[in-house]
């Protein structure tokens, strides 16, 4: 085959671009979702990705105990004042708690993160592509999930679905150029738009741009989905504003928020389904 | 239909590595792009056919990973296999330097059409997007260019003994 398409180097080369431009034109929709080599090759690659991120952070567990043992002495006996210190507090939380509950019902409340079905799922790898900060988890559409799901971790915002194949799905995080998501500051009720911007990427940062001249917005503030949202339910928590700035024409502002989901070393993440 | 396989399986465990461990070993939030060091390896070894259908191959997995678009990373796999073999069909196998000079320029080209493709409809600016991600990149990929066309020099050495005949093409 070699030999034959040797014989006609211009056609093969012509043909080359032709198959992967048509193959461009025909995926760029992203409303195409699975297709049958993906589901294929995801059913080779997804298990050896389970088990090599697995031995990987066994391996790196162990090697870090080996050269840290001192350190994880003083920071056992740390942790054990603090277990003692949490207890005390959980305790006090669960009066709270109680109370709370009851006075919700006096008011005819309910929470809203209680009635989301979320399902649980480990991250196996990361996109290889450094423009952009998108993850791999080993649940895929056979366990139900599609694309456009928001995805939770350390109890807060961590990105949306974007592919799922059926033993894994592709999510943007929330530093993902490609993610955006409708917000509020419930202190101000101001109301905005938080995305993933490349430069502020590796800082771990987002951006909610356009911010209007008299919004009150400031440094410390929550950040929580807002119920303009289509695909994320309203309430869930993104983040801190870290700092508010000027955009270059005088008019407008925009914020840098600092996510509640440590992008960089998710483990595990649950998916919100709809 | 050997070399095949055994190159199949070269493509696919890279591809698990740079999903789950070279992300361990970022410098600068940057992580080496060995597909494409693989590629122009092959490239280097085995003429501009064999190369473009291994970067097509490559590129294709890459695709299917990434999972949005299908064909932008198998095209630029592709050229990028069809234009290493091209000029190097007479070179001098054993010399590991050449490698490293083509995957720095490789590397570098390769990242720029990914960011022009990347930020295509967004407002971007290149000098900051050189600074933290193609420029530590190519340097990056570039460290990784002659352990990995030693390796391939190596397995295509055995196949080619194992072949029987050393095909001129």
């Amino acid at each position: 085959m070699v030999d034959f398409f040797a014989k006609k180097k211009r056609a093969f080369l012509l043909a080359g671009i032709g198959v992967c431009i048509i193959a461009i034109i025909f995926t760029i929709n992203p409303s195409i979702g699975t297709n049958i080599f993906s589901s294929a090759l995801t059913y080779v690659i997804t298990p050896a990705q389970r088990g090599l991120n697995s031995s990987i952070a066994w391996g790196s567990g162990h090697f870090s105990a080996l050269t840290n043992n001192q350190r994880l002495i003083t920071e056992n006996r740390e942790l054990a004042a603090e277990i003692n210190r949490l207890q005390f507090e959980n305790f006090r939380l669960a009066l709270a708690a109680e109370e709370n509950e009851a006075l919700n019902i006096a008011l005819n409340m309910h929470t809203q993160y209680a009635h989301l079905s979320t399902m649980g799922a480990r991250v196996i790898g990361q996109d290889p592509n450094d423009f952009r900060r998108s993850f791999h988890i080993d649940r895929g559409s056979s366990d139900g999930i599609e694309t456009d799901m928001a995805v939770i971790a350390n109890g807060g915002l961590a990105g949306v679905t974007i592919y799922a194949s059926p033993t894994r799905t592709q999510f943007a995080s929330v530093l993902d150029s490609r993610f955006s998501v409708a917000v509020v500051a419930p202190r101000t009720g101001d109301v905005g738009f938080a995305r993933g911007h490349s430069a502020h990427m590796n800082d771990g940062l987002m951006r909610i741009n356009h911010i209007e001249a008299g919004a009150q917005i400031m440094p410390g503030d929550e950040i929580l989905t807002s119920s303009y949202s289509v695909i994320f339910p309203a309430g869930i928590l993104v983040g801190e504003v870290v700092s508010v700035h000027t955009n270059p024409d005088g008019l407008t502002r925009y914020a840098l928020l600092r996510p509640v989901a440590d992008v960089d070393n998710l483990e595990i993440v649950l998916v919100v389904k709809k | 239909m050997f070399r095949i396989l055994i190159f199949a399986l070269i493509v696919l465990i890279n591809f698990v590595l740079q999903a789950t461990f070279f992300p361990h070993i970022a410098i600068m939030a940057v992580t080496p792009d060995t597909a494409m060091v693989l590629i122009v390896s092959y490239a280097i070894l085995r003429g501009e056919i064999e190369g473009a259908i291994f970067g097509f191959c490559a590129g294709l997995v890459q695709d299917i990973l990434g999972g949005v678009v299908i064909g932008f990373f198998a095209l630029l796999g592709f050229l990028t296999g069809y234009l290493c073999g091209k000029p190097f069909r007479d070179f001098f196998k054993d010399n590991f330097f050449l490698p490293f000079l083509v995957v720095v320029v490789v590397a570098f080209v390769y990242q720029f059409v990914v960011y022009v493709a990347t930020t295509m409809f967004v407002h971007a600016d290149f000098w900051f997007y050189f600074r933290t991600i193609i420029f530590p990149k190519t340097i990056y990929t570039a460290s990784f260019s002659v352990p990995i066309y030693v390796f391939v020099h190596f397995v295509n050495k055995r196949l080619e003994k194992s072949e029987g005949v050393k095909r001129e093409i």
